[in-house]
């Protein structure tokens, strides 16, 4: 076995745990923490795929930088375990979304025997590096990098509207 | 220094098999690198302690050894043999966990700086940015420590903590910009060989934004808010004793001496002898045979920089380390990257590539 | 790289910035609300109307001809944006449903409104969000162009903040478009992952490539996810629980602009992802859409049944005439291009119905303080004109003539009957009968039923009365000489 199936089976199991563990666990923070781990996890497996630059920028946006913020505003609301909201019926909803997600996760886990070697295109020389990324940006998906722009003007907007009390 | 890295390639090549030679290639520049940066940390405590006498004009410590060097031995001793106090209401898990998290991002970065020439145990080709991702994670295990304790002051602490690393990443990701520009790579080792002219004249701007933004992501004074004896008794780490303790007290000056590292490797040549290119050959070997020690001691100048501050600055308030963030910080590292875009881009000057 | 094709959004962006970052300039000198509400407004309509303008400029002299969807002289961004005449069309439509929300707007945010600039911007912002799905030609864009409409209507929703159904409206909002969102890009995950593209036209190449069964139905997941997220912009059964709560709790204003503009946003982004599937796929997308179409129209007129509060009936009703729309997407899966073109003119009768229904809501309402259907007895005493102009938008709701709705929904059926569909045309016939008990049921409240108080009321002001007009004007000349817009649509469709 190859040491990338290794340390592929070993982040996906992580990923895979630590995700269960955050829809389990009844605290907020314990759940944000477990989200910790899994995007860590993912960001190794990014790592595996080659792609160096999204393996980073998975630990830093999302690890360090927002679940930072998350964990940060549950400390600051100081959520305690009696706050929380009884949870009815856990079990039949969960078993039901099961019942739905299955034959899905069947069919995709299914497809994979039937792809062919060579049915799709092998990437690039240079794939996940930050020059190719960066080509990727600033030609093909320009347009959707300068929409996000005004989305975020967006977003900055619906903070001061709804954060301020007086304008 | 050279004929060290060129004995150490001609024993790795005397092992056989190859998997074992990558594995040991892999393992004895990290314990090297780990083991160095431990022993300078003990040097760096004692060193804090008589500049910062000397510059209260007192005398500090001057007993144990030769001008009281072995003192920093003796209290680790001493934490060490302390007991290991957990308190009741704590979250022993999270408790645990946060001091190795803020203690071994700390020590990983250092495979990514480059401390002589060919002296990296990794050059990633982004080794900034895996720098800066690394080091983000330890402002999680700030607010783990800081939350786990149950006690409201570390909780501030930590609270104060985050929102600090939070609001003074953004300029300092900003700042270094500027200097991957003129450098045209992220590898720390490009950025060091592009530098025949220092980064500090092309980008005293980016510099100082640097410099204070590192400043404040080490929590030291000015910007010790989250550790503020006089309001929050220690901060996050409160309620943490003997090794653990010790774990956030080697965390911080491996930081700190981190800041220097980098304020070397991005803005001051890095390994490389002042005007080496200008002084022709001798300048060369000496970069070349000597770099671990230029390297030494530019971090020194700049940890002792960082002592001096906390010798003659007062602690910021909350609300002006916030509002300097955000008002006077982002708009000027923007203004940084502006005008070395254009520079740059013009080829002006020394800006040239 | 052609930079007029999208001048239409810039100019919709920078009224957008002047209005945000200008705000200040708009003071009036008495420092009355009313004149700076009045002020903003304008503004923005000045922008939309130069947009419309330069758009209505492209339909007659050459961009409005060119009707081929991979035509390279009319994408700009490496074929990310393009404007093709369905584009055009579209944004007509969107742009004319926005500037009748600005003019229904006035007097409500001059009352209860305290940001004016934010609101105009983001509703600015908003329908630059539809423009860009209707132009979106890849993945990525027409998501970014959905979460640009979807996160300024989330605001939006809440900007009456010392109403508590505001906040909630804005946060269920949020949370099921955050569902969707999701959703949404789980299934353009999966055709990506598949086909390792995500412009709409070489992944329509790639589909055939897909002979095994187990790919062809990761393709069907994929498509069936996607569908779910646009099917909670247009509100389409399965997805619409969101409707009600939010049409109630938000700003009425802003009630008009989802049950429009951004309907007809969601139409023209469903449209283009309907496009990229070949005959074998569309096979199975048409029993879908009718199935989801009957589910819409069904559920939406029987719920509407029972709705005391009009904001409520409102939402539903429009539930109810996304299900018509659905139908008409139902041509274009089977590439009839002539029939599909019913969908365009039915979204343009579609607004005016609708904003006259919601000017005199909000006309009304002002007066009554409230938005319960009993509040409304005995109205058309005091307020003859809008009473009968609002009576008119119902009964084109309905479908019944001498209205643009019946010429639209007639159009709609045809197509229906056309595409080998004639069950599906009757459904949607007992369903326009159904709807016709709740309209109704609007105007005997307000023409026979006698008010138990006394109330007075003011004459409307310019911005309500012009919409008032407006609307009138346009589900009569819908009805009366419909054969130039048909046209139009359909010249514009054949570029679908």
């Amino acid at each position: 076995m190859a040491a990338n199936t290794i340390f592929f089976m070993i982040f996906s199991l992580v990923a895979i745990i630590s995700g269960f563990v955050m829809i389990t666990r009844r605290h907020p923070l314990s759940a944000a923490l477990s989200l910790v781990v899994t995007f860590i996890s993912l960001a190794g497996l990014y790592g595996l795929l080659a792609a160096k630059l999204l393996f980073i920028i998975q630990i830093l946006v999302y690890a360090g930088a927002i679940m930072t913020l998350v964990i940060f505003s549950i400390m600051l609301l100081n959520v305690q375990e009696e706050d929380l909201p009884a949870e009815e019926r856990i079990i039949e909803r969960v078993s039901i979304t099961t019942l739905i997600l299955l034959p899905m996760i069947y069919i995709i886990g299914r497809s994979f025997t039937v792809i062919k070697d060579g049915q799709f295109p092998e990437v690039s020389q240079d794939f996940g590096t930050i020059h190719s990324v960066g080509m990727f940006l600033f030609t093909t998906y320009s347009f959707p990098f300068e929409v996000i722009s005004i989305l975020l003007l967006i977003s900055l907007l619906g903070v001061v509207v709804l954060a301020k009390r007086r304008i | 220094m050279e004929v060290l890295v060129q004995l150490y390639t001609a024993i790795l090549s005397l092992i056989p098999f190859e998997p074992v030679r990558n594995a040991i290639n892999m393992l004895v520049p990290t314990l090297a690198i780990a083991s160095m940066v431990l022993g300078i940390v003990f040097i760096l405590i004692w060193w804090e302690r008589r500049l910062i006498a000397f510059v209260q004009a007192r005398l500090g410590p001057n007993r144990l050894g030769p001008g009281g060097i072995f003192q920093s031995f003796a209290d680790a001793l001493k934490v060490m043999l302390k007991e290991d106090i957990v308190t009741a209401d704590a979250d022993v898990i999270l408790f645990t966990i946060a001091p190795i998290l803020v203690f071994v991002p700390g020590l990983l970065v250092y495979s990514l700086v480059p401390v002589g020439n060919g002296m990296i145990v990794s050059n990633v080709n982004v080794a900034i940015f895996l720098f800066l991702a690394i080091s983000s994670i330890t402002t999680l295990g700030i607010l783990m420590a800081g939350w786990s304790s149950n006690n409201k002051y570390s909780l501030m602490g930590g609270i104060r903590a985050v929102a600090q690393a939070i609001s003074y990443e953004i300029p300092l990701l900003l700042s270094i910009v500027g200097v991957i520009m003129l450098a045209g790579s992220l590898s720390m080792v490009d950025i060091v060989q592009s530098q025949n002219v220092w980064n500090i004249v092309r980008q005293p701007l980016g510099f100082i934004i640097f410099f204070i933004c590192s400043l404040s992501e080490v929590n030291r004074i000015p910007f010790d808010l989250p550790e503020a004896e006089s309001e929050l008794v220690s901060g996050y780490n409160t309620e943490y004793s003997g090794f653990k303790f010790a774990m956030f007290f080697l965390a911080e000056y491996i930081n700190t001496f981190t800041l220097g590292a980098l304020c070397t490797t991005l803005f001051f040549g890095g390994w490389r002898f002042p005007f080496d290119n200008l002084l022709g050959d001798i300048g060369l070997q000496l970069t070349a045979q000597l770099g671990i020690v230029w390297f030494i001691l530019k971090t020194m100048f700049f940890f002792s920089v960082v002592v001096w501050i906390r010798g003659t600055l007062p602690r910021v308030r909350t609300d002006q380390l916030m509002a300097f963030a955000w008002k006077y910080l982002l708009p000027a590292a923007l203004l940084n990257i502006f005008v070395t875009s254009i520079f740059a881009a013009i080829g002006f000057g020394v800006f040239s590539r | 790289m052609n930079y007029t094709v999208f001048l239409p959004e810039i100019l919709v962006l920078i009224t957008a910035s002047i209005v945000l970052f200008g705000e200040w300039a708009f003071k009036s000198i008495d420092n009355s609300t009313e004149k700076k509400v009045r002020n903003i407004g304008f503004v923005t309509l000045l922008g939309m109307f130069a947009a419309l303008g330069v758009l209505l400029s492209f339909e007659t002299t050459g961009y409005g001809l060119i009707t081929s969807f991979f035509s390279p002289e009319t994408s700009t961004f490496y074929s990310s944006f393009v404007l093709d005449s369905s584009a055009i069309y579209f944004k007509i439509i969107i742009l004319i449903s926005s500037i009748l929300t600005v003019l229904i707007s006035f007097k409500y945010v001059s009352d209860k409104i305290k940001n004016v600039g934010e609101f105009y911007a983001l509703i600015c912002m908003a329908t630059l969000g539809g423009m860009f799905m209707s132009s979106a030609n890849e993945m990525i864009s027409m998501y970014l162009g959905i979460e640009l409409i979807s996160i300024s209507s989330y605001i939006l929703c809440c900007f009456n903040k010392d109403h508590n159904k505001s906040s909630e409206s804005a946060l269920k909002y949020f949370i099921v478009g955050g569902l969707s969102s999701a959703i949404l890009l789980y299934g353009f995950s999966l055709l990506f992952g598949l086909t390792g593209f995500t412009q709409f036209p070489q992944l329509a190449s790639t589909f055939d490539k897909f002979t095994a069964p187990e790919l062809n139905a990761i393709f069907l997941i994929g498509v069936i996810m996607s569908i779910a997220g646009l099917g909670y912009k247009i509100a389409a059964v399965p997805f619409h629980a969101w409707a009600p709560d939010v049409y109630e709790g938000a700003p009425t204003p802003i009630t008009a602009f989802l049950s429009i503009t951004s309907k007809i946003a969601g139409f023209a982004a469903i449209s283009r992802f309907f496009l990229i599937f070949n005959n074998s796929m569309s096979e199975k997308l048409v029993v879908l859409v009718a199935v989801l179409s009957v589910l819409t129209m069904c559920i939406g007129n029987f719920l509407s049944l029972a709705q005391k509060n009009i904001k409520r009936l409102f939402a539903y009703s429009s539930i109810a005439q996304a299900g018509y729309l659905l139908m008409g997407l139902i041509p274009l899966l089977m590439n009839r291009m002539d029939d599909s073109a019913s969908i365009l003119f039915y979204l343009t009768a579609y607004i005016f119905m609708n904003i006259g229904c919601f000017a005199a809501i909000i006309y009304f309402s002002k007066f009554t303080g409230s938005t319960d259907i009993e509040a409304f007895a005995g109205v058309a005493k005091k307020s003859p004109f809008i009473a009968f102009v609002f009576s008119c938008c119902l009964i084109s709701l309905a479908g019944l003539p001498p209205f643009g709705g019946f010429t639209g929904k007639f159009y709609l059926f045809v197509g229906a009957v056309n595409s080998g569909y004639t069950w599906l045309a009757f459904v949607g016939a007992v369903n326009s009968v159904i709807s016709l008990y709740y309209y109704v049921k609007i105007i005997k409240t307000m023409y026979f039923v006698e008010s138990t108080k006394d109330i007075k009321f003011e004459l409307p002001n310019a911005g309500i009365l012009t919409a008032v007009i407006l609307s009138l004007a346009g589900i009569l000349i819908l009805f009366l000489v419909p054969y130039p817009f048909i046209q139009m649509a359909k010249m514009s469709a054949l570029g679908l």
